[in-house]
């Protein structure tokens, strides 16, 4: 059986910094994203320690905007998406409290519509990934009062679709990704009785094809972000036994690339942050010796989110 | 990256085109950067992000850059003709960043953001979405966008059902088809006749899918939806399923002491007795849908010590809505007599109002029946399922529910659940059953047929249908062993229903409890259940045993407000999270988790299935910094006397048992050790 490359893969994120190729610009309006994917990774592999958080510390501070909200990168506009990146990579420093909570509260709860949704930024873009972000973002800074929670669960109920899952939108077709976001959203509102365990179970299972990997909506190829985005959302709802585990994660570590590290989305394919992220993230649901487990909807490591609501273990 | 092959290793990639093609990007992003800075809106630099936007579409800000140019070239322009021009250009723009990446969010949302303005054609949209859904006809973008383009034009949903057609005949794999089909048929259909017809006509089109595709699940998921759309009802609840007391039932009230404890005996399915401590007597009330409150009066003739306001708590483990509802109904000693109860229960949907009534009667002194020790342990007599058994292949399992199944019979307690079916729903689901059977001849053991089969003959309901749905089931776990906890949960699901049906199927039940133990008590060990369902028909129980199975939560049992004692030994109970819903049974003193899986797993799937601060409904618990906030959030409050949980990966850890120790103050024994 393929084994897991743990120092390959944390070298190869840590070599990702350095990148100059064509990759890395395409990337560079996303990098708050991508260093909250490749810093989690690293820190499931017990390997946070070796970065240095004062710097990136620094660095995400140089992407906030007065009004708030954090751009991709340095003279990026804000945006709903870099701003969860940004506190999730402060939580994971531990350093939640160098930023302004309030300051943040009062640009998320600006981008909140009558209907409960959220816009992503001051364009309006509609979308059920902004309500998770959103509601991810104001949990961990204890600022969940500053919107109106019942509403925003109302528009993700709105989202519902006949097999039990969610849309981007009232009327979109379910997609896991999607379904990820609405019923981690629903999770930390305390309103996950709104979600129908047993429909929307049986048609994430159904997600996993013969040969182990995991798809993100019907008579679609397998990917190994799924194995994030479709597993977290099994085991919040406690249905993941009902998909094989171990076919998943025999998927999962044939898309790893042996000699080089990192993850793709499919076996042979080119690596990147993402795929490693979310596939050392699914192997961590797989609970896969040797990694830190990860809370299914805080996407954080559960040591990390832990120390948020409860403070230091002794 | 998505779809791009690895570069093989030992080869190095030709750099110096990537270079170039590095350079140029890196220009043309700091160019707009620099001119999004400085507010330039020059031609010049609206085209070097023009090509900034089409080598990559994904440059968010290059998009809001250029929203604020159209609005400053709007502030100068008012001519709506060459402010139509400036906007087809940004459609053009848009066309061209889709062809470099189709998925592209924010090149999406910008050609809704210039359609929003009004003044460019409709038709043009169409027909670009005609050719993407041709060549693309899962991209979920593109349906997003036609749903928009629909609403803007506004099309009806019966003018849009023929795209929907058209799509699913010129594919049947065509998932995105089935589910915006879906979506419009919800608001076309309006009255029963037109959903008739209009059924009719779907299981006709879902028909020839099954024939021509039968291995694609698209079809088979649109079936459900289907189902659910033959099988609704119109007056959709919440209704009474459940209540204690029964209705009906005669309660015997005797008061030691002047007040405390109180000692019942009532009739039931079988006569049983319980002391309670609280000085009140617990009312239940069980309903088939969650509510966020309950419309409920209690009413006691003649009246009883103080009317007070009787209030209802919801039980669920998330705390509101829930299905079942719980009231105090206090009893001093001053209230010796004899009483009528009646408890008015109204839903606010329907308006209908639900009456339970008992009779109760008071006495006092002592009835010399029960006396409680500390040292009780919790055992039961005669042979219980063997670890060995236990191990054992649960197909093995399923087949000794069968064993003792009996024949269900209808007409049970308070049988409010029962269906009342038109002919015409009827009808349908029996050319459907017909349908499937046929398929089933050419396709013989073939996942999607069973699994239908076996929900429509569910939906059915005629109880002759249950044992075939049961051995469906039992088929499908083993041809399709990757889900085989799914089938093995509908099965153990339907086995519930199956035996509380009807008193007779439960007595059944009870061949190894009859004799050496009390009425009030319910053995259903070693049966391979995976969840304690059908609740609301076994609120009478006390003494609960359910060891040898496969639970992995104890959600549900929170109902069960007489219940003294639990055996929940030998299950699958992966943490202390999943015993959550113990919290709320406030009359449980024994309690054994010995043997489970606490402790064993990394990852807690019960940690978001019931109120903490993770899910905002409690603000930092109790202040637990020991990292044991599960069993404080969990046992605290609960006033076990004694608890097992030996044989946990748990059990061994110091830390574990001091947290449970310091949660359970009136704890007597643990682990048959004094406390």
């Amino acid at each position: 059986m393929t084994t897991f490359q743990l120092e390959k893969h944390v070298n190869y994120i840590k070599s990702l910094d350095k990148k100059t190729d064509f990759d890395s610009v395409v990337m560079e309006h996303l990098r708050m994203s991508g260093a909250y994917w490749g810093l989690t990774a690293l820190d499931l592999m017990h390997s946070l320690n070796d970065m240095n958080g004062e710097e990136i510390a620094a660095w995400i501070l140089k992407c906030q905007h007065d009004c708030g909200g954090f751009g991709g990168n340095i003279g990026h506009d804000p945006h709903i998406l870099y701003t969860l990146s940004a506190v999730q990579i402060l939580a994971l420093f531990n350093k939640l409290h160098i930023l302004d909570a309030d300051k943040i509260a009062r640009y998320i709860s600006g981008l909140q519509r009558e209907d409960g949704s959220f816009a992503g930024d001051e364009w309006g873009e509609i979308d059920t990934r902004f309500t998770y972000t959103a509601v991810l973002c104001l949990s961990l800074l204890k600022r969940l009062d500053s919107i109106n929670v019942e509403k925003a669960a109302d528009f993700i109920v709105r989202c519902r679709n006949f097999d039990g899952g969610f849309g981007c939108t009232p009327g979109a077709e379910s997609h896991a990704g999607q379904i990820f976001c609405c019923v981690a959203a629903l999770a930390i509102l305390g309103a996950l009785h709104h979600v129908d365990r047993d429909l929307l179970g049986w048609w994430l299972c159904e997600r996993q094809v013969k040969a182990g990997g995991l798809n993100g909506r019907p008579e679609k190829l397998p990917d190994v972000c799924y194995s994030w985005w479709v597993l977290s959302s099994l085991v919040i709802i406690d249905r993941a036994h009902w998909i094989n585990k171990e076919k998943l994660r025999d998927f999962i570590l044939n898309c790893q690339d042996q000699e080089r590290g990192g993850i793709s989305d499919a076996p042979d394919d080119a690596v990147d942050v993402f795929h490693t992220f979310f596939g050392v993230g699914g192997l961590s649901l797989l609970e896969y010796p040797g990694l830190k487990s990860i809370d299914p909807a805080y996407a954080l490591p559960v040591d990390v989110v832990d120390r948020v609501f409860y403070g230091q273990k002794n | 990256m998505h779809g791009r092959k690895r570069f093989p290793v030992g080869q190095t990639p030709d750099k110096s085109k990537d270079q170039a093609k590095r350079e140029k990007l890196k220009k043309l992003l700091s160019e707009t950067l620099q001119n999004h800075h400085d507010r330039c809106y020059t031609k010049e630099a609206l085209q070097k992000n023009a090509q900034l936007l089409e080598l990559n579409p994904e440059f968010y800000t290059g998009w809001n850059y250029r929203k604020l140019a159209v609005r400053h070239l709007f502030d100068v322009e008012t001519d709506e003709t060459v402010r139509k021009t400036i906007l087809d250009q940004e459609l053009q723009l848009v066309e061209r960043a889709l062809q470099s990446n189709v998925k592209s969010y924010g090149a999406w949302y910008h050609r809704k953001w210039v359609i929003e303005f009004g003044l460019s054609s409709l038709d043009h949209e169409f027909m670009l979405l005609k050719k993407l859904l041709k060549v693309d006809s899962r991209n979920f973008h593109g349906w997003n966008y036609r749903r928009f383009a629909i609403k803007k034009k506004g099309t009806t949903a019966e003018e849009e059902l023929d795209y929907a057609t058209e799509k699913i005949n010129e594919n049947f794999s065509n998932y995105s088809a089935w589910h915006y089909r879906s979506t419009l048929l919800s608001s076309v259909i309006r009255d029963k006749k037109s959903k008739e017809e209009i059924l009719d006509e779907e299981y006709k089109l879902v028909n020839q899918a099954y024939f021509t595709e039968p291995d694609d699940q698209s079809a088979w998921f649109y079936n459900t939806w289907l189902l659910g759309e033959t099988n609704s009802r119109s007056d959709a609840g919440p209704h009474v399923v459940g209540s204690w007391p029964e209705n009906g039932s005669i309660i015997s009230v005797n008061i030691q002491d002047g007040a405390f404890p109180l000692t019942v005996s009532y009739k039931t399915i079988v006569n049983s007795e319980q002391t309670f401590t609280t000085g009140a007597l617990p009312l239940v009330i069980t309903l088939d849908k969650m509510v966020s409150s309950l419309a409920a009066t209690v009413r006691v003739e003649p009246e009883i010590g103080n009317p007070s306001e009787t209030t209802w708590r919801p039980l669920s483990a998330v705390r509101v809505p829930s299905k079942t509802w719980v009231a105090d109904l206090p009893i001093s000693s001053s209230s010796e007599g004899k009483y009528t109860v009646f408890l008015e229960v109204s839903s606010p949907t329907v308006g209908e109002v639900t009456s339970v009534s008992f009779n109760l009667e008071i006495t006092s002194g002592d009835p010399g029946s029960r006396k409680e020790t500390d040292r009780e342990t919790f055992s039961w007599p005669g042979k219980s399922a063997s670890a060995g058994e236990l191990e054992a292949d649960t197909t093995a399992k399923l087949e000794r529910l069968d064993i003792c199944g009996p024949t269900a019979e209808a007409g049970c307690t308070q049988d409010t659940t029962e269906l009342k079916r038109a002919n015409w729903q009827e009808k349908l689901l029996e050319a459907q059953i017909e349908i499937l059977r046929d398929l089933l001849e050419l396709e013989r053991n073939s996942k999607w047929p069973l699994l239908t089969l076996a929900r429509v003959l569910a939906a059915h309901g005629s109880t002759s249908f249950t044992d075939e749905v049961l051995e469906l089931y039992k088929l499908l776990s083993d041809i399709n062993p990757d889900h085989g906890d799914y089938y093995k949960a509908q099965y153990s699901c339907l086995y519930i229903d199956k035996v509380t049906r009807s008193a007779d199927g439960l007595k059944k039940l009870w061949w190894d409890c009859q004799g050496s133990l009390s009425s009030g008590w319910l053995r259903w060990n070693g049966l391979g259940l995976h969840e304690f369902k059908y609740v609301e028909r076994l609120l009478w129980v006390q003494r609960l045993d359910l060891s040898h199975n496969r639970l992995r939560t104890l959600n549900g049992l929170e109902a069960l407000q007489l219940l003294e004692a639990l055996d929940v030994s030998h299950n699958k109970l992966p943490s202390v999270t999943s015993l959550a819903s113990l919290r709320a049974v406030r009359s449980l003193q024994y309690l054994n988790i010995s043997h489970n899986e606490i402790g064993s797993h990394p990852v807690d799937t019960s940690r978001y299935s019931f109120p903490s601060a993770l899910t905002n409904e409690v603000r930092d618990h109790l202040g637990e910094r020991d990292g044991s906030w599960e069993i404080q959030a969990v046992f605290g409050g609960m006033k076990l006397k004694v608890l097992a949980i030996t044989g946990n990966t748990a059990a061994s850890d110091e830390q574990f048992r001091k947290s449970i120790l310091k949660a359970l103050p009136s704890l007597k024994l643990l682990d048959e050790e004094e406390v």
